[in-house]
């Protein structure tokens, strides 16, 4: 099958699976334009996202959505694109998430969209609980690729997590590559950082969130690719 | 629950007053051409009578009822520990929080402590505003609900604001179930039918405050409130009450 029927055949499936999910409202609450330059040129498309929120009692809400985009690579012919559906409960100081993907960028820290990786589908859960001000807990990411070797990942990260002035967060990820993490939220997210250290290559994304403009500014890098992006939110 | 019936049936009871008081200004027409009608008695009026008539206090615990209402009567502002032990099941759930109130900003803030489940939660409930406002360690966000929209605990939690409706006791029937003295200060366990609840309330004629409210629904023991640490009257902003951790908000 040709990569680019094969990534519409996923958009396909995922759009309906979130069409038989999400019957409660369709409309997309939040659009935005990403417009970056990384290792294939100049990209521009569409990124769309749609969560309802539903309270459950007094301590918790359960959060379920879409989201995702599509882009289009100047020295490439096919389409970069990543959707998920998600659904995230938190009940007090347990929280939880489930999420399926499909696309055939990394899935996206911050929404830097890192291309040339084959397409594939996987699902990403996350247990979490605080104690307060600190708190601990486990992600996991399994994806199977729709190749010719029909690769498999997965990663399991424990990891501990505090608040001061925002969430820190120290991981460990363990399974088909071995790596170090940090993350960090400023308390009204307005910026948000993430440093990795996977088999000796480092990796760095950062985000900032311009609070007078419907503007985010992304820059991701990794080893050997680095990319930076503005997504113009409408 | 019966507890807001009879409010609300008091409130009832006065606004039909205020009404048929508004009916008697201006000037007073005769309408001779028709027979004397029979009064309509007002059902409202009725059921409130039929409450009240129910309605016994013995003499020592109509004291101590009415020193709990003076108390009070009189309090603009509180901080206390409350400590809530309830039996679901097999199992009794605790939960232990530091309650602020203030009755001139109407303003609630509950600091959950216990279980571990809860720690580091900050409700604001805000009765001006009308609106409540959460703060949850799990995500450092703020969840703010309307109100209107609001669950039946915050609701709970914004009428012990109304520390003089919570704690009088005296539309009930009450009787003195045990009265010890220590130390000069006497010891009193209430017997407080509510109707569809029996309550228990341990109040020391030191404080005049109701430091224990166990809940009984028929025989069935539901659960106790301990009461701790009360300071009366402390000096609480509106800012102080309402101010949060730094995050982002979420409207619910």
């Amino acid at each position: 099958m040709h990569a680019g029927s094969r990534i519409l055949l996923i958009i396909c499936t995922i759009g309906i699976i979130a069409l038989g999910s999400v019957t409660q409202v369709w409309a997309f609450e939040a659009e935005d334009l990403p417009f970056g330059f990384g290792p294939e040129g100049w990209q521009a498309g569409l990124g769309l996202s749609q969560e309802t929120i539903r309270s459950l009692g007094l301590f918790g809400y359960e959060k379920t959505g879409i989201g995702g985009y599509l882009t289009l690579p100047g020295m490439s012919e096919e389409p970069s694109s990543w959707f998920a559906g998600h659904k995230q409960v938190f009940m007090g100081n347990i929280g939880y998430k489930l999420e399926l993907f499909a696309g055939n960028t990394k899935r996206p820290i911050f929404s830097t969209f890192m291309t040339s990786v084959d397409p594939h589908v996987g699902a990403y859960g996350e247990v979490s609980r605080m104690y307060g001000q600190v708190g601990h807990g486990i992600a996991g990411t399994a994806q199977l690729f729709v190749n010719e070797l029909e690769q498999f990942e997965y990663s399991i990260s424990p990891y501990i997590q505090f608040t001061r002035q925002g969430i820190w967060r120290f991981s460990v990820s363990l399974g088909s590559a071995f790596g170090l993490g940090m993350s960090y939220a400023e308390s009204s997210e307005r910026i948000m950082l993430d440093i990795m250290l996977v088999n000796e290559g480092l990796s760095f994304h950062v985000l900032f969130s311009l609070t007078e403009l419907p503007v985010k500014l992304g820059v991701g890098m990794t080893r050997d690719q680095m990319q930076a992006f503005v997504r113009y939110q409408f | 629950m019966k507890r807001y019936a009879i409010i609300f049936i008091l409130i009832m009871a006065v606004l039909s007053g205020i009404s048929e008081a508004n009916g008697l200004k201006g000037k007073i027409q005769l309408d001779l051409s028709q027979p004397p009608q029979v009064e309509e008695t007002d059902p409202v009026l009725e059921k409130y009578t039929e409450i009240m008539s129910e309605i016994s206090i013995t003499d020592d615990a109509y004291e101590v009822v009415e020193q709990i209402r003076t108390t009070v009567q009189d309090v603009q502002s509180i901080a206390m520990d409350v400590e809530v032990s309830e039996i679901r099941g097999q199992r009794i759930e605790r939960m232990f929080f530091h309650l602020l109130g203030s009755m001139e900003s109407k303003v609630v803030r509950v600091e959950f402590l216990e279980p571990s489940e809860l720690r580091g939660y900050i409700l604001v409930a805000d009765q001006e505003k009308m609106e409540s406002r959460m703060y949850q360690p799990i995500n450092n966000q703020i969840a703010v609900r309307g109100l209107e929209d609001a669950s039946k605990e915050v609701l709970s939690t914004l009428s012990i604001s109304d520390l003089e409706t919570f704690f009088d006791f005296s539309e009930y029937s009450v009787e003195v179930l045990e009265a010890a003295e220590e130390d000069e200060v006497m010891d009193y366990l209430l017997e407080v039918d509510a109707l569809d609840e029996i309550l228990q309330v341990r109040v020391k004629s030191d404080t005049w405050f109701p430091y224990e409210i166990s809940v009984y629904e028929g025989d069935a023991f539901v659960g106790t409130m301990t009461i701790s640490n009360v300071v009366f009257n402390p000096e609480l902003s509106k800012e102080e009450l309402t101010r949060l951790p730094e995050a982002k908000e979420v409207r619910m």
